[in-house]
């Protein structure tokens, strides 16, 4: 049989994905491990702690994972990584959180060893009160904290508290679109069969992929009051105007919260900024009470991995309510991974962003780097500038806007957005070509009335700034040209590409101009990594002006 | 005739020059008795008179052997026939003996490197039969004959272009007979030793054509890549590592070999150690992806893959990065761009972004070139002779301005040798940046005049056949003329002779023997000039090297000193000047 799985003993998984096998082998892997990265030939994969205590909380267990390993593996199974996966997992569920009563929860350890473990800790000593046998009580309201520290220490915990119903919200999906198989599927698997120890947890997918979609779904299900939690503005737009246009609710009950309007409605949708925002360092968070006071049956948390740390805080009391994470990757900047399985759950689905494309829901995406020469009048001035100086020399590179006429011209059915960093170069485009163009200074009527009209067809090529990249919707486009910057962190990156290259007829290309020879080439280089590694195609191509 | 007959017969120029030849040197002081008596100490080692005894000529044709593949008529030399000392050369050459290397007509020889007679005979040649010996010496003389008709002088250049152009345009297989493979193996080395890059082809015919495609060569033995690595001057460690990674040589035989002659060869030829095989495993063995990763389950590339990749993480499956850094580091060991990729082509498909980031990061590397390069500066004259002097153009990286040269580091001490030959004697020491003198070309007084006089000793112009039965005395000391090729050159020839007149031999040229078909059955007479410095009269016009500058003078008069002849001369500024005869090496003209 073609095995495609090498299993290395830093307990990395290297699937060939040319194998004949490598589609059923990789959903058998996904169970239990988590994808760092798949470029063209090998996806990488990794057992940890996490994953499989995530696919511990689904049932899966060690000797499932093992098993599977010795399926495919090509070579014999590192005796390191078959321990890791025994002991890690059979961690899971030997520490049980259950009700006692209305306000106590009892924690109750399945060893002996891992009870007198947890009494001499001392940084559990004010949450745990030993009870009898190998139980503590815990009060109610350190449910989430309590979570929190026992991950720290390698004790995952199996929460078994029954969630608690919110006010009731009648609302139904419309029929104006057709959820797409992974969708159900995902929220399936979140809410499962609504016992114990389920409804709680992350959905992972790709940019573009409609996990917004998957939130609704879920909200139809569990038909509660729910809050939704953005990482800005642009989000919470675009959560309102996805619950508006695919269910049943109506404006009254759908509700912005948000810096510029506090609006509570049965489905809030709200900005992290504005939850963690207070009026000096000592001062309370006076949005809090905003979790804290209603209601709530339901709270999504989208783009989870960017959840802010105070909000954990927050987060954590609200362990009683069915919750979502949404996200296109768990990996968090700060690595409190594992804070965002305590408190908002364990993954509950998740799938490469190939195999979406592959299937067909996500369209074929082009990454293209075109590198040109700096003119030579500007190469001694290059040459004597500082750093800084340099970067925006190169960026700045006049022979940019010839490689943007040529690329728009070879592509004249092709939405596209002109993106830059530098607010001279994008007024010099507009000059040469009369495209209308958006910046953080653009007035918000004129900003979405260009944003309707691209939308609508009636402008095909948009020039929009970095920082309006962040601060604005951005809409739908088959094309985007990077002329200068970047748009951030690699997260960012990877985000702001969904968006531009969201599911559509057509193929989606993404250009970047970078001048070669200079200190553009470094970010240039990032980004191709970064980019293969999310399974992009990438070319790089030399024009001589 | 007894060797010491033969020897003693020849004069002192041709003593010298066989005892520099055969000897290695010459012992100061020397006189002829010793140069007689070192020589035929030589020569009288059994494996040495075997080999004289069947000598036909004289000692034209001994010295023939160091006119092999240089400037030598093709006609003249088909009339060796039967030489065994050709065969002798050819294993000389075989054995990566050194040899001696006309470039042109002058008598100055470029002195490849020196010469080791130590393994001059081989045991085969020993135990060959006579049969065997006069069978191969008939092919050998043809093709000897076919290489000194391409090797000529006036044919060779010092562009490689132009003498492939050459090899093309005249047909190079034309001019010899069916060979054996190994006979055109070594021709093709031979002329890529030459200057002229040659391929060879394997078939059974062993064709040879000029190419400059590296596959043609790909076919050529251990031998060639023995004679690769001592051709320093072709090919120096990187060029030959480019040269290698082009022709990943399989043989593990080669790798061997070259171990053994160059032990330091791992470190300088990367990819010798390269055994690599596609896996036969399922699924891929390499796989190198568009985020600079390369995923690797045999360890056998490794040395390879360390050159310009980064070890991640070795574990079941090693993985590497391709970084900048890395791929900088192996352009500086020879590697480039097209090498990397090639090679990584063997067992991977090589994204085309990987490959065109390869070829941007090697266009960078080439931005600036550093290279170790020695600069000459030197006067306006002397500059005008070192452009005139042919030795010297290949040692000339570049004339950067109208008195300054970068000469090769690599060759210095030969060009140090022609520029002294060339009178240029007090040639600076190479400074160092940090003031300290690396290179010392001082020599005794002694040893730079028998340097000089040595050097500017005629000795026999090339392509001079005497018959033996010429050979006498009255023939060492009479002058005869000569037939030269025009008609003023034979107007000024015969009217020096007749006045005694030192010559320079570069003057000479000599006569064409006469044909039977392509059997030679008579020679032209040719003269041997004695260096008659005696000769020297007034009014002569000389030339002679003055305080490292060419000076041309007219004879005023000549005084004898104690044992030396002064030569009182005046130049054209009317400026008086006394020199040593022996100083004087050419006589311009004669004005009465």
């Amino acid at each position: 049989m073609d095995r495609p799985l090498v299993v290395q003993s830093d307990r990395t998984l290297l699937l060939d994905i040319h194998s004949s096998n490598a589609e059923e082998c990789r959903a058998d892997l996904i169970v239990f491990t988590e994808l760092i990265k798949s470029p063209e030939h090998v996806h990488t994969y990794e057992i940890t702690a996490l994953s499989l205590w995530n696919a511990c909380s689904s049932g899966y267990s060690a000797k499932k994972a093992i098993e599977t390993l010795e399926k495919w593996s090509r070579f014999d199974i590192p005796q390191t990584v078959l321990f890791f996966i025994e002991d890690t997992a059979s961690r899971f569920g030997s520490i049980l959180l259950d009700e006692l009563d209305e306000n106590t929860l009892l924690l109750t350890c399945k060893k002996d060893l891992y009870y007198r473990q947890l009494a001499s800790e001392k940084s559990l000593s004010t949450l745990l009160t030993p009870y009898s046998g190998n139980s503590f009580t815990v009060p109610l309201l350190y449910r989430g904290e309590v979570k929190v520290r026992l991950i720290k220490l390698g004790f995952p915990v199996d929460d078994l508290v029954p969630l608690k119903k919110g006010e009731e919200l009648s609302l139904d999906l419309k029929d104006n679109f057709v959820a797409r198989e992974y969708q159900i599927t995902a929220v399936n698997a979140l809410l499962g069969n609504m016992e114990k120890g389920t409804g709680y947890g992350n959905i992972v997918l790709p940019c573009g992929s409609g996990k917004t979609i998957v939130g609704l779904i879920a909200l139809s299900r569990l038909k509660t009051n729910t809050l939704i939690l953005c990482p800005n503005v642009v989000s919470v737009h675009q959560w309102i105007r996805e619950i508006l246009d695919k269910t049943t609710l109506t404006e009254n009950e759908v509700g912005e919260y948000s810096g510029e309007v506090k609006n509570i409605k049965p489905v809030t949708v709200c900005t992290y900024q504005v939850l963690t925002w207070r009026e000096n360092v000592e001062a309370d968070f006076k949005h809090f009470k905003l979790l804290s006071e209603y209601n709530w049956g339901f709270v999504i948390y989208d783009e989870v991995h960017m959840l802010p740390a105070p909000v954990f805080k927050i987060t954590s009391s609200l362990q009683s309510v069915y919750r979502l994470g949404l996200t296109a990757t768990l990996v968090r900047e700060d690595g409190r991974e594992d804070e965002v399985f305590s408190l908002v759950g364990p993954k509950r689905y998740d799938v490469p962003w190939s195999v979406l494309e592959k299937q067909g829901f996500i369209a074929k995406a082009y990454c293209h780097e075109i590198r040109i020469d700096l003119p030579e009048e500007l190469e001694v001035e290059y040459a004597l500038a500082k750093n800084r100086e340099k970067y925006r020399i190169a960026s700045e590179n006049p022979n940019k806007i010839k490689i943007v006429k040529q690329l728009v011209e070879e592509h004249p059915d092709d939405r596209i957005l002109i993106i830059g960093q530098y607010i001279d170069q994008l007024e010099e485009i507009r000059k040469n070509f009369g495209w209308p163009i958006i910046t953080g200074s653009s007035a918000n009527k004129k900003r979405d009335q260009l944003y309707d009209d691209f939308r609508s067809g009636k402008e095909r090529i948009l020039i929009v700034s970095k920082v309006a990249n962040f601060a604005i919707d951005l809409p739908d486009a088959s094309m985007a040209i990077q002329v200068s910057g970047t748009f951030g962190s690699r997260q960012e990156e990877a985000q702001r590409l969904g968006r531009i290259l969201r599911p559509k007829e057509r193929d989606s290309h993404f250009y970047t101009i970078i001048t070669k020879f200079s200190s553009e080439e470094e970010f240039a280089l990032n980004r191709q990594k970064f980019l293969s590694e999310q399974g992009y195609s990438y070319t790089v191509e030399n024009i001589k002006i | 005739m007894t060797l010491e007959n033969y020897l003693d017969y020849l004069d002192m120029d041709r003593l010298l020059f066989l005892s520099r030849l055969y000897l290695g040197k010459i012992e100061m002081p020397y006189t002829k008795i010793r140069l007689i008596e070192n020589l035929k100490l030589f020569l009288s080692e059994e494996r040495i008179k075997k080999l004289i005894s069947s000598v036909k000529s004289d000692e034209a044709i001994l010295i023939s052997i160091a006119h092999l593949f240089g400037p030598l008529d093709e006609k003249q030399l088909s009339s060796l026939a039967g030489l065994s000392f050709i065969r002798t050369s050819l294993y000389l050459d075989r054995l990566s003996m050194r040899f001696l290397m006309f470039k042109n007509d002058d008598d100055l020889w470029e002195e490849n490197e020196s010469f080791d007679l130590s393994a001059v005979y081989t045991d085969s040649f020993l135990r060959s039969s006579d049969e065997d010996v006069e069978r191969e010496d008939k092919n050998l003389k043809d093709v000897l004959a076919g290489m000194a008709s391409i090797l000529s002088a006036e044919n060779l250049r010092s562009s490689r272009k132009d003498n492939l152009r050459y090899l093309r345009a005249i047909g190079i297989s034309d001019h010899f007979p069916k060979l054996s493979r190994e006979t055109s193996e070594y021709i093709a080395i031979s002329f890529i030793k030459a200057g002229l890059y040659c391929g060879f082809l394997s078939d059974e015919s062993g064709y040879i054509k000029p190419t400059e495609k590296i596959e043609d060569l790909k076919s050529l033995s251990n031998l060639f890549l023995a004679y690769l690595l001592f051709s320093e001057g072709r090919f120096n460690h990187s060029s030959l590592s480019a040269f290698l990674a082009q022709n990943i040589y399989s043989d593990k035989e080669v790798n061997e070999k070259l171990r053994i002659i160059y032990p330091e060869i791992d470190r300088a030829l990367p990819f010798l150690s390269l055994v690599g095989s596609k896996d036969e495993d399922n699924g891929s063995t390499f796989a190198l992806s568009s985020d600079y990763t390369l995923t690797s389950s045999k360890c056998d590339e490794s040395f390879t893959l360390s050159r310009f990749m980064t070890v991640e993480k070795v574990d079941t499956y090693t993985t590497w990065t391709l970084t900048r850094e890395g791929v900088k580091s192996s352009f500086d060991s020879g590697f480039t761009a097209e090498k990397i990729i090639k090679y990584l082509s063997r067992f991977t498909k090589v994204p085309e972004s990987i490959q065109e980031r390869l070829k941007n990061w090697n266009e960078s590397y080439e931005r600036v070139r550093v290279y170790d390069y020695l600069f000459v500066e030197t006067t306006e004259r002397n500059a005008f002779l070192i452009d005139s002097l042919p030795l010297l153009k290949i040692h000339i990286v570049k004339k950067v301005s109208p008195t300054g040269y970068l000469m090769k580091r690599s060759t210095e001490e030969q060009w140090r040798r022609i520029l002294m030959y060339s009178g240029l004697e007090m040639i600076g020491k190479t400074e160092r940046e940090d003031g300290l003198v690396t290179i010392s070309n001082e020599k005794t007084e002694n040893n730079r005049l028998n340097a000089y006089r040595n050097a500017t000793y005629p000795t026999l112009p090339r392509r001079k056949y005497i018959q033996k039965k010429e050979y006498n005395e009255n023939l060492l000391k009479s002058d005869i003329s000569i037939k030269l090729k025009t008609k003023e050159e034979k107007e000024s020839f015969t009217r020096l002779l007749n006045i005694g007149c030192i010559v320079d031999s570069s003057q000479i040229v000599p006569g064409q023997p006469f044909y039977q078909g392509r059997k030679a059955t008579g020679f032209e007479y040719q003269v041997k000039l004695h260096l008659l410095r005696q000769s020297i009269k007034e009014n002569f016009f000389v030339e002679l090297m003055f305080e490292e500058e060419k000076y041309i003078a007219k004879v005023v008069s000549i005084n004898k000193v104690e044992d030396n002849n002064i030569a009182i001369l005046i130049d054209e500024n009317e400026n008086r000047l006394e020199v040593d005869i022996s100083k004087i090496f050419l006589v311009r003209e004669i004005t009465f």
